[in-house]
């Protein structure tokens, strides 16, 4: 933030807050590639080394990065960043006191968009034997995420169906962009049908471009790509409500991820003036969009809007006031550079607001337990 | 302003940067060249130890599509954001005139280096 004052940062840091913390978007990944290989069948397994995969799938990333992880997220023995278990409880989830954090790996938001469907099918699976076998079951309160691969629906569906069930998997992630038609087509029922099945939300994050995601608008840097990450959102928001999908499935329930909220009072505000006016092309709409969004969405607060203007912050807080006190939730995106770390990021909401963000709301939203001892 | 002896001045080779606890303030002490600079040990932003950076240039440019680097090794980017600065002003790169992290007096006497806080 630009309005941090100089003289707290040492005290905030090294205070230890009481405050349990929920982190709704951490980037825990595999030390190497090759950690996966033992979760693919024989033949994908000969594949991935003899293609040399090295965790991202040609086409489907094609930004150079200056910049990806925090850099004191790496591991001491030189792995990635949020790598390891022990050394992410050390680093962060103990110095901020974390009682829970959801999971999202990175092959959430590239995977669905590989043109080679069975192959991405089965990285999607390798991906979810991982993360239970090495952060699941080692530790309660890392929570998990279904990775599908949603170019053939259906297949995400079993994969949902085969690991839903785990009782630290929380969530179903998917990439903002979709590799075949908007993410309101009936295509994509099958996915929010075995969510359902499996009491499971939805969390949307923002997806590297390229391969079948087809954005539809051009980013010449990555300054210009991070900035625009909440735009497929906000298409996925009104695809969602004005086709139905709210209407035929009511107990959907979506979290976005990385795209921020500010653009929230806009789209459903700007919903709720068209649906009146246009409804006889979407007459399946019965609920006014904005009271849909309010019922089913959920907001994290990374990137948190910085305005260089430090007296411009109030108005962050007001656009979040807009959405609703119950509706934003912390996620950190850890190990990524854009890192938001808690408290500090949140000192100039309301101390009940902050509280709300940083574990009441996704406690609410996920059923989790938590106590202020922990 | 007190004056700190840190370390002999050779303790700190040309492009390594050490932290010292001078009274409750974090220093980061970098020498580049022959030339030592002291900073405060917090980034402005959020908090993260800029010990945990990297030292490196400024990226300029007096034109659109222009590229240029300069002062290399002369600027400070936060291991979290990368945010830079300017360790010679402690101004940051990106908004000089309203960002900045503290600097300190930082001199040689003798074999001593000495930082004034």
């Amino acid at each position: 933030m630009t309005n941090t004052v100089e003289e707290n940062i040492d005290n905030t840091l090294n205070q230890k807050t009481k405050v349990p913390v929920i982190d709704c978007d951490l980037h825990a990944n595999p030390h190497s590639q090759n950690d996966l290989l033992p979760y693919m069948s024989d033949y994908w397994k000969n594949f991935m080394i003899d293609c040399g995969w090295r965790g991202v799938f040609q086409g489907a990333g094609s930004m150079a990065l200056l910049q990806r992880n925090v850099l004191d997220s790496e591991t001491p023995d030189g792995g990635t960043g949020c790598s390891s278990l022990s050394y992410f409880k050390e680093q962060v989830a103990d110095k901020y006191n974390y009682a829970y954090a959801v999971i999202n790996p990175d092959a959430t938001w590239f995977i669905s968009a590989s043109p080679q469907h069975e192959m991405a099918a089965a990285v999607a699976s390798a991906y979810n034997d991982w993360q239970i076998e090495h952060w699941l079951s080692k530790d309660s309160s890392m929570l998990g995420s279904v990775v599908v691969a949603v170019q053939n629906p259906e297949e995400a569906a079993r994969e949902i169906d085969r690991v839903g069930s785990h009782p630290q998997i929380v969530q179903v992630a998917l990439p903002s962009l979709s590799p075949y038609g908007a993410w309101g087509n009936p295509r994509y029922y099958p996915i929010w049908e075995a969510a359902i099945r499996n009491g499971l939300i939805i969390t949307y994050h923002v997806s590297t471009r390229g391969g079948l995601y087809r954005e539809g608008f051009e980013a010449n840097n990555f300054a210009e790509s991070q900035t625009s990450n909440g735009i497929p959102l906000q298409v996925a928001m009104t695809s969602l409500v004005f086709s139905g999908v709210l209407e035929k499935y009511k107990e959907l329930r979506f979290l976005f991820n990385e795209g921020g909220f500010g653009w929230v009072p806009n789209t459903m505000y700007t919903m709720d003036t068209h649906w009146p006016m246009l409804r006889r092309e979407v007459p399946w709409v019965k609920r006014p969009p904005s009271e849909q969004v309010r019922e089913h969405f959920w907001f994290g607060t990374q990137p948190l809007i910085e305005p260089n203007r430090p007296k411009d912050a109030k108005h962050v807080v007001d656009l979040a006031e807009m959405i609703g006190r119950d509706k934003i939730v912390y996620t950190s995106d850890y190990p990524h550079f854009t890192y938001n770390p808690p408290e500090i990021t949140f000192k100039h909401f309301p101390k009940d607001f902050r509280e709300n963000i940083l574990y009441k709301n996704a406690a609410k939203l996920y059923g989790l337990p938590v106590s202020m001892e922990n | 302003m007190g004056r700190n002896i840190l370390c002999n001045k050779e303790d700190i080779k040309p492009g390594e940067k050490k932290v010292f606890q001078v009274g409750r303030a974090s220093v980061l002490v970098v020498r580049n060249g022959e030339k030592f600079y002291a900073i405060r040990n917090a980034c402005p932003h959020q908090g993260a130890e800029l010990d945990k950076g990297f030292l490196g240039p400024v990226a300029r440019s007096s034109q659109v599509k222009e590229f240029c680097l300069e002062e290399h090794g002369g600027h400070i980017y936060c291991p979290w954001h990368r945010w830079s600065f300017d360790l010679e002003t402690g101004c940051s790169d990106h908004d000089p005139a309203n960002e900045k992290v503290k600097t300190y007096d930082v001199k040689v006497e003798g074999n001593d280096l000495v930082v004034y806080a």
